[in-house]
């Protein structure tokens, strides 16, 4: 049974090179949720929230300061594009490296990457360096990476600025089957009427605290009336 | 789900996941090696013919220098020289070894660790192509005893797990205070002076004891000691074993002290 739960989470994020002022920022406050299977959370909230921090601390790429995360289930992660990326290797090697990456071994890996490679539609320019790709190109190689390596927990952060509308509208349709399959997906962004179509449920976060969580729709009103 | 991946990875508890993971380290390793030589005819065969040039102009210039004979001096900067690539590679990569990981630090819930790996495979394919210049040498000017110069290839893995601690220790504080990536460069380049690589320690007569208190010294003679004299170097083996215990100890204090805070560092 894929489960995500966050217990009391609080991270101070590190300053550098100021002399005068606090050496660090409270950047999550005692966050704690839980979200079972089918669950699509969005996560609303002003820049500087502490957004993008929740989804690295969940994703597990930085710990937390105090509390923890247990999750019952495969996590894959899809934050800023370029991370977790070789920019110098071809599309195809990067599926190669992140199935590596995942365990497999050179045979499938190989074989592996080649229907994700079909599914992100990148044609030739999968044998070009990564450096060499656009904004919204980058972005769908690492989509079809995430969204192909069995994960059950899928973070995402900011993911839809760069598509084109119709990978838009094939990335929603796999969001769906993931969820579909029993799996959870985390989404933050700006963009209400995304997080209204793909969420259930929303998380309000101001200033590294949970403001309010509960269905998406009220998480959305409640923040657009402060 | 069309082109979800379904099958299953077999993972076993109890082999740590940096080294579950060699694959994806030494792709990594490889993609750094291609793109060094990228479009470039001779490829890596151009570190082969640099080294060996390098070797070459050091030796006619020092080498009439020196007092010692042509054999022996070839023998002697040679291999001085190859270790020292070696050490030096280690310790000026490894300080940014996790700066220049940055993109999959901050990308992927990976054990950092493999990108130390990473950085010291690089080092060492560049060790085993240079060191077939040596062999070109000591074709031409033989080791005394063929035995005895077998040992020499026991420094490697010694080698190895030096780069590894010293890459792990300099990535972890030179992610943190910037200063002692150029501090380290400084360093390594006086050390090179230092460390009998040039020149001989008897020829500086009473003054050349001082070499020894040189760690480097010590690491070069684990490798050259075998092949120049025929003997092997109890007493190096011995300190360089000790440095290689208690720098593998600080640095996986220093590292696991420091680990979660890497991320906020590069």
């Amino acid at each position: 049974m894929t489960r995500l739960l966050a217990h009391d989470i609080s991270l101070n994020y590190p300053l550098f090179g100021r002399k005068q002022s606090a050496d660090q920022q409270l950047a999550l406050d005692r966050v704690s949720f839980d979200l079972a299977e089918g669950d699509k959370l969005g996560l609303v909230g002003a820049n500087g929230a502490g957004k993008t921090t929740l989804l690295r601390v969940l994703a597990g790429v930085v710990k937390p300061d105090s509390g923890w995360v247990e999750t019952y289930g495969r996590v894959q992660s899809l934050m800023e594009t370029g991370l977790g990326i070789n920019g110098d290797a071809s599309g195809r090697e990067n599926i190669r490296l992140r199935l590596l990456a995942a365990g497999h071994d050179w045979q499938a890996a190989r074989r592996l990457a080649e229907p994700i490679g079909v599914y992100s539609e990148l044609g030739e320019y999968l044998d070009r360096p990564v450096d060499t790709y656009s904004r919204g190109m980058q972005l769908r190689l690492s989509f079809s990476i995430a969204t192909s390596l069995d994960a059950d927990i899928l973070i995402m952060d900011e993911w839809i600025g760069a598509g084109d509308a119709a990978f838009r509208q094939k990335a929603t349709k796999r969001m769906q089957e993931l969820v579909d399959n029993a799996g959870i997906v985390v989404l933050a962004s700006h963009n209400n009427r995304l997080l209204e179509q793909v969420c259930n449920k929303g998380l309000y976060l101001e200033a590294g605290r949970i403001r309010f969580f509960g269905d998406i729709k009220d998480a959305i009103r409640c923040y657009g009336e402060n | 789900m069309d082109a979800t991946v379904t099958e299953e990875v077999r993972q076993s508890a109890r082999v740590p996941r940096v080294i579950q993971l060699w694959r994806f380290w030494l792709t990594l390793a490889w993609h750094d090696w291609r793109r060094r030589f990228r479009r470039s005819l001779l490829g890596a065969a151009w570190l082969f013919v640099s080294f060996g040039l390098f070797i070459a102009v050091k030796i006619l210039i020092f080498g009439v220098l020196s007092a010692e004979s042509m054999a022996f001096f070839s023998v002697w900067l040679s291999t001085g020289f190859l270790i020292w690539t070696f050490v030096q590679a280690n310790l000026v990569e490894g300080c940014n070894v996790f700066i220049t990981s940055a993109r999959w630090i901050k990308g992927a819930d990976l054990p950092y660790g493999i990108y130390v790996l990473q950085s010291v495979t690089r080092s060492l394919i560049q060790l085993i192509l240079s060191g077939l210049v040596i062999v070109i040498v000591l074709i031409l000017f033989p080791p005394p005893d063929i035995w005895m110069a077998l040992t020499s290839l026991l420094a490697l893995p010694v080698l190895i797990v030096n780069g590894i601690w010293s890459q792990l220790l300099l990535g972890t504080i030179c992610a943190r205070f910037r200063d002692l990536i150029h501090l380290t460069q400084t360093a390594t380049r006086l050390l090179f002076f230092l460390t009998p690589i040039l020149w001989v320690p008897e020829s500086f007569g009473e003054y050349g004891r001082y070499a020894d208190y040189n760690p480097f010294t010590h690491v070069i003679a684990l490798f050259r000691d075998p092949l120049i004299y025929g003997t092997f170097p109890v007493d190096s083996w011995l300190i360089v074993l000790g440095i290689t215990a208690g720098g593998s100890a600080l640095s996986a204090y220093v590292f696991t002290r420091n680990k979660h805070r890497i991320f906020y560092w590069v």
